[in-house]
């Protein structure tokens, strides 16, 4: 019995932080082993310690309280300090309320120590990332596009929205329709171990019941549409697919939006909002949604078109008949990927500011799933933050 | 903390170019070979798990996209090298084996003694405690425990390889263990 916990616990060490292990690896002799404590070292607070760090604190607080009230008390005796300090004691309000806090922390010690440890290894791992420095192909786009972006109000408020959520999920704050979209696959192909993942752990999200369509429609003019999606909506997904391309123009439209040529990772789902595909390059989004499609040429093999006509940003929908419209077909022959092409379907403006991109499609290695799910953002979030 | 040569392999990976795997090969073929040894004491069996390795690697990525290479091959090659040990024999089992295993039982919370134990914490978890905990000791002490319990050194070996001596560090890493046990007890973790 011990035996088995002992192979448990050996397996267990499987997952042991990446740096201790190469550190570990890179330690091949004697002055490796000299190398200075970390910072994340666990301090031990004992009881008598704490103690006396609550005894130094209320004293330093007094004696704070004392010099801000009183600065020319510094210079009197000794004798008159004690009586000016008492006095401060019983009138200054803010002395009672600092003893409260240092109380309070007393109280809550036991899990101060804890807290801490915590701390250090999360800032280890998940260094946090403000949402202002998240890149995103529509924000931060060499080529300024007067199409894009100029009817979508809001953009600071929002901002700053996302910095103050930011901090309970790091960096697996879902701040756009297009992580939502590419993580909602990212978590269903972990969960049925489609590909042998390390470290998926399949944690269960508890499916939503009755899902609610994106309801606000706003016309911003005669052709230009956004619909705003709350961070509390369902998001259903029926079908899943997986699959990497190659863009080889860097004046494409993809290359520009995803900010350089290579390798591509898509994904496209059937969701409650429209059919979507998304594409990341590093760290740079681009998604767009349905225009056409499934047209079947038989009963295995279909084509969906989707157009840049809409597209995602942020938390909006957007639908912009002006801008330079590419379109994006996927051909499907049963559950596998064999066909991608990108159209040029022109402009009715006079703004022709990209090429058609050209795409080499990755055909060995594609995931297509009927799986139905329905999860909020928050779900997700909670989901990547803890697997 | 990948080198610049690990993200061209992992983008020819991602490409599903094969040199990807003879680049691994090239460049970490006696690091993961070295781990196999350690648990596989028969060479085709070690032989059969390099290739074990390549595939798993082949397989795993993409979608993952490891951020340290070296070390993500290492855990592949320790995985690889375990299940096969395990299918290999239940009866014949390797003496560095059986020797980490009775050390390592020290570090296991007794759940029946202490009773008090609130939750069942998860593998995930624990090996985030573990790590966790040893950030919070020194070089020496974190880098002889990895060696002997990750990378499965001889306490022989680690003596040679540091210049110290064997009971020293047998001291070491006793120490080692209770302190585990205590901080784990006191994480409310068992196994």
């Amino acid at each position: 019995m011990k035996e088995s916990n002992a192979e448990k616990f050996f397996d267990i060490l499987s997952e042991l932080d990446d740096n201790l292990l190469t550190e570990a690896l890179q330690a091949d002799d004697k002055k490796a082993l000299k190398k200075k404590k970390t910072k994340g070292r666990i301090i031990i607070f004992r009881p008598a310690f704490i103690k006396i760090a609550i005894l130094f604190l209320c004293v330093a607080i007094v004696a704070a309280a004392v010099i801000l009230e009183k600065p020319n008390n510094v210079y009197t005796s000794v004798g008159k300090d004690n009586e000016v300090t008492s006095v401060i004691l019983s009138e200054r309000p803010d002395a009672s309320s600092g003893k409260q806090e240092s109380s309070e922390r007393e109280s809550s010690t036991p899990e101060y120590n804890k807290n801490t440890n915590n701390t250090s290894s999360k800032e280890y791992e998940n260094p946090k990332v403000s949402s202002n420095t998240t890149s995103y192909s529509h924000t931060e786009s060499e080529d300024y596009d007067p199409y894009d972006w100029e009817y979508i109000p809001d953009d600071e408020s929002s901002a700053e929205e996302s910095s103050s959520e930011n901090d309970d999920y790091g960096d697996y704050y879902i701040d756009s329709i297009d992580k939502l979209n590419f993580y909602s696959v990212k978590k269903v192909i972990e969960e049925y171990d489609v590909f042998p993942l390390l470290n998926s752990n399949g944690g269960a999200i508890k499916p939503m019941a009755s899902p609610r369509a994106p309801a606000f429609v706003k016309p911003l003019n005669n052709s230009v549409y956004y619909y705003e999606i709350s961070r509390d909506t369902v998001f259903n997904i029926t079908m899943e697919t997986y699959f990497t391309i190659r863009l080889n123009n860097k004046n494409g439209f993809l290359a520009k939006k995803l900010g350089g040529t290579g390798l591509v990772e898509v994904v496209i789902t059937e969701n409650n909002l429209d059919d979507m595909i998304t594409f990341k390059r590093g760290e740079k989004y681009y998604s767009c949604l349905l225009n056409s499609g499934p047209s079947y040429e038989s009963e295995s093999r279909r084509t969906v078109k989707f157009s840049t006509h809409k597209y995602i940003k942020g938390y909006n929908v957007v639908k912009n008949f002006e801008q330079h419209n590419f379109q994006f077909e996927v051909k499907y022959n049963n559950l596998n990927v064999v066909g991608f092409n990108a159209i040029d379907l022109g402009t009715t403006s006079n703004n022709q500011t990209y090429e058609v991109d050209d795409i080499t499609l990755n055909t060995d290695r594609c995931v297509v799933m009927f799986i139905k799910r329905s999860f909020t953002i928050e779900q997700l979030e909670y989901y990547f933050k803890n697997n | 903390m990948n080198t610049t040569e690990d993200i061209k392999i992992i983008d020819l990976l991602f490409e599903r170019n094969e040199s990807g795997l003879s680049q691994i090969e090239a460049k970490y073929k006696n690091l993961y070979k070295s781990i196999l040894a350690k648990l596989l004491s028969n060479g085709e069996d070690v032989e059969e798990c390099e290739n074990d390795v390549l595939l798993a690697v082949w397989n795993s990525i993409p979608p993952n996209r490891p951020e340290n290479l070296s070390a993500y091959i290492c855990k592949i090659a320790r995985n690889v090298s375990i299940n096969k040990f395990k299918y290999n024999t239940r009866t014949k089992r390797s003496k560095g084996y059986i020797t980490a295993l009775e050390e390592l039982s020290e570090c296991i919370p007794d759940k029946a003694a202490e009773g008090s134990f609130d939750k069942k914490a998860e593998q995930k978890e624990i090996s985030e405690a573990i790590s966790d905990f040893l950030r919070g000791m020194d070089a020496e002490t974190r880098i002889l425990f990895i060696r002997r319990y990750f990378y499965l050194e001889s306490v022989t070996e680690l003596s040679k390889r540091y210049g110290i001596s064997e009971n020293r560090i047998s001291v070491k890493l006793f120490r080692t263990r209770a302190k585990l046990h205590k901080y784990l007890e006191k994480e409310g973790i068992f196994i």
